[in-house]
């Protein structure tokens, strides 16, 4: 090995001194060749020529095809050189006599053969080594013309046919590559776009259909494709971008193709060349209006639940499973007067509810843990501590496997109707005393005037009369809410149904408030004094007059009925319950006195008393 | 009853303020045999209590003006002069047996008269001589 390291390392220079060195030390002689000086001159002029190229050759000589070679050539026998030197070609290759042997018979016969990257499988070297050699195989002849040899010259083309292959291998690769990507570019249905690299135009664009085309560069692409008051945040945006030179993203408004308005999310990247300039920007641009829509309806629509969560005045809240609070509505916040919901969030919910409110507020949760919405009223304070009265409705919030997953509250404050609620049934109350005190009067007016009447005629009328004239005072009283008149009132309505002619029956006096029993009474008074009037006084005939006249003196009321113009008076044999309706009933609701006067000229009543009721006699 | 006795010598005290009712009561008592004074307001009503020790019966409506009611007058009655029986009548309120002095009775107003009637007559013969 030595020998042929040494050879190898003078490769390149202009003599063969080692194999022409083998050639003169070979023992020719024990060869079919025999001893160097007897070859015929084709050989020796033929191998001369050998040994002194630089490229490698071989010579095979003679039927058994010796093997001769240079020091070109000994590089390619491997761990065969030197041994090869001399023997029969078909002993130094035999994993190529197969394929060779042929050819070589073939050139004995006067062909001549080139080939170029021809393939090879060589063990040289103890191991297959597969190689690409350019060589070319010439007979030698005699001079008579017999083929006596052959010369090979040849050169191994293994590095270039490698490389070859590799860069074939690189480029297939590259074009299935490529292949790839444009069909992945076509299966997208992004829009493709390139750009200058400034963006101050645009060169092409595909639009996929969505968006209108750019086929020859354009530097108006912004006017084309963008609303006129998006253009500017578009370009600070990019213009960001390029001073970078990074890949950027923006989701952004367009023009479609059709001209109407869309959304596309838009991602490109510099392109740049070997000395790292950018030559262009790449972009795919994705519609994304369907998506963007949606979410502006998503929005929209949650804008519009919150804005409903908001005019809402009912206390909406969620709670988790253990009725911590989670969530107020803004409305809810505005009547709970709550300032800052942070402070709240978490609260256990029951614990603002006082009293049976508290009970039923734990029963409520308790039933929507258990699926099953219910609802209550209760007191509880806002946060700024005013008592409110609470309408309650909590529901279950029910997840995706149909199991409580949070809770509901809604409260609504119904304190105005809880206290109107109570005012009615006050009212209600107060109306049924009322009743009952007006039934107890009718009661009295009725048992009284039938305890005198002679006749169950005279008292039927009597006691309709009387009734009727309650009736007609209870109508004032129910337009002042019951509890004063207006004393002209309480007349005129009183002595309505007895009016004879305009100008007989006449009162006069200051305005005055009468308490509600100062107004029943006094009318029926009025009514007890016009009735006997009528039947006996000074309404009996067709001349006579009444008229009534009262003021207030000092605080103290007087009220005069004074009859002139009729049939002479004489007292009456009894007092009925006319007479002490006048004299006493009625004067004990002014606090006062009423006397009757039997004047033959005329009856006349005085009632003296306390206006409006005030003092109580103690 | 079978047992003979004198109403004349019982005399009933009508407490009312409304001046008709008042009448009627009255009426109603001296009608049923019986002596009767009358009252506006319990003031008054003490009043008459201390000048006739012969009232042995207290009719009385509830809601009155004054320092007191027909309640408060009936146990003031009772604690004062505790022979005197209690009648109580109101148109308002309905009273139990727990709101009125021992022995007391309630009419409702408006009141049948024969039941007053009837209470009197039944008072005055358990107190008869």
């Amino acid at each position: 090995m030595t020998l042929h390291a040494k050879l190898g390392a003078d490769v390149g220079q202009t003599d063969s001194l080692r194999m022409a060195d083998l050639f003169c030390l070979h023992d020719w002689a024990s060869t079919p060749l025999g001893r160097r000086e007897i070859w015929p001159p084709v050989l020796r002029t033929t191998v001369d020529l050998m040994l002194g190229s630089l490229h490698p050759m071989c010579v095979l000589w003679g039927p058994r095809r010796l093997f001769l070679y240079n020091d070109g050539y000994a590089e390619i026998l491997g761990s065969r050189h030197p041994g090869a030197l001399g023997r029969p070609t078909e002993e130094v290759w035999p994993e190529l006599w197969g394929d060779l042997g042929p050819l070589i018979d073939r050139t004995f016969r006067g062909e001549s053969f080139a080939f170029r990257d021809h393939p090879l499988t060589m063990t040289r070297n103890g191991f297959e080594e597969q190689v690409w050699y350019d060589f070319a195989y010439s007979p030698i002849r005699d001079e008579r013309g017999e083929v006596v040899g052959l010369l090979n010259v040849t050169s191994d083309c293994t590095a270039r046919v490698q490389a070859q292959r590799e860069r074939d291998g690189a480029i297939e690769r590259l074009r299935v590559g490529e292949g790839r990507l444009a069909a992945l570019v076509e299966a997208s249905p992004d829009s493709l776009y390139t750009m200058s690299p400034d963006w101050q135009e645009m060169r092409t664009l595909h639009g996929r259909g969505f968006i209108a085309d750019t086929d020859a560069p354009c530097v108006r692409w912004m006017d084309a494709y963008l609303f006129p008051e998006d253009q500017a945040g578009i370009r600070r945006t990019v213009e960001a971008a390029v001073a970078r030179t990074e890949p950027f993203e923006l989701e952004h408004r367009v023009r479609l193709a059709d001209g109407s308005e869309g959304w596309i999310f838009s991602r490109a990247v510099p392109v740049t060349d070997a000395a790292g300039r950018v030559t262009e920007w790449f972009g795919m641009a994705a519609d994304v209006t369907a998506r963007h829509r949606a979410v502006e309806q998503l929005r929209e629509s949650e804008a519009f639940m919150r804005g409903v969560l908001a005019s809402s005045n009912d206390c909406i809240k969620v709670l988790d499973l253990d009725a911590r609070l989670t969530f107020m509505s803004e409305g809810g916040q505005r009547v709970m007067e709550v300032s800052d919901f942070n402070a709240l969030e978490g609260c256990p919910w029951p614990s603002f509810w006082e009293g049976a409110g508290n009970i039923a507020a734990r029963e409520a949760i308790a039933s929507a843990r258990a699926g099953v919405a219910c609802s209550f009223q209760g007191y509880a304070n806002t946060m700024r501590g005013n008592r409110r009265y609470w309408d309650v409705q909590v529901s279950p919030i029910l997840g995706a496997d149909g199991r409580p997953e949070r809770i509901l509250s809604i409260s609504r404050d119904i304190t105005d109707l809880k206290a109107a609620e109570e005012a009615r049934a006050v009212l209600v109350q107060e109306l049924a005393h009322r009743m009952k005190n007006t039934l107890a009067m009718v009661q009295a007016i009725v048992t009284q005037t039938l305890r005198q009447a002679r006749s169950m005629e005279e008292g039927r009328t009597a006691v309709s009369q009387r009734l009727s004239a309650l009736g007609r005072a209870q109508d004032i009283l129910t337009r002042s809410n019951f509890t004063e008149a207006d004393i002209h009132e309480v007349i005129a309505v009183t002595i309505d149904p007895h009016r004879v002619a305009e100008d007989r029956i006449a009162w006069s006096g200051p305005s005055l408030t009468l308490t509600a029993q100062q107004a029943l009474g006094l009318s029926l008074a009025t009514h007890e004094l016009a009735t006997n009037a009528a039947k006996y006084g000074a309404l009996s005939n067709e001349t006579g007059r009444v008229t009534m006249s009262w003021r207030v003196e000092d605080g103290a009321f007087a009220f005069d009925w004074v009859e002139s113009g009729g049939p002479p008076v004489a007292p009456p044999e009894g007092r009925g319950f006319g007479s002490k309706l006048i004299e006493r009933i009625v004067a004990s609701y002014f606090d006062g006195e009423g006397r009757l006067d039997f004047d033959p000229s005329g009856i006349r009543f005085r009632l003296t008393g306390v206006p409006g009721g005030t003092a109580v006699e103690a | 009853m079978g047992q003979s006795f004198h109403p004349e010598q019982v005399a009933v005290l009508v407490v009312e303020d409304d001046a008709l009712l008042r009448a009627e009561a009255v009426d109603l008592c001296i009608e049923a045999g019986f002596t009767t004074h009358e009252a506006r307001t319990a003031d008054q009503a003490i009043r008459v209590l201390e000048h006739h020790p012969e009232i042995r019966v207290l009719f009385t409506d509830i809601e009155m003006e004054g320092s007191m009611d027909g309640l408060k007058l009936a146990h003031a009655v009772r604690e004062r002069w505790p022979p005197v029986a209690i009648l109580i009548t109101s148109g308002r309120r309905m009273v139990t047996q727990a709101d009125l002095p021992e022995n007391g009775l309630f009419f409702a107003k408006p009141y049948p008269p024969d039941d007053i009637v009837a209470a009197l007559n039944a008072i005055a013969a358990r107190i008869a001589p």
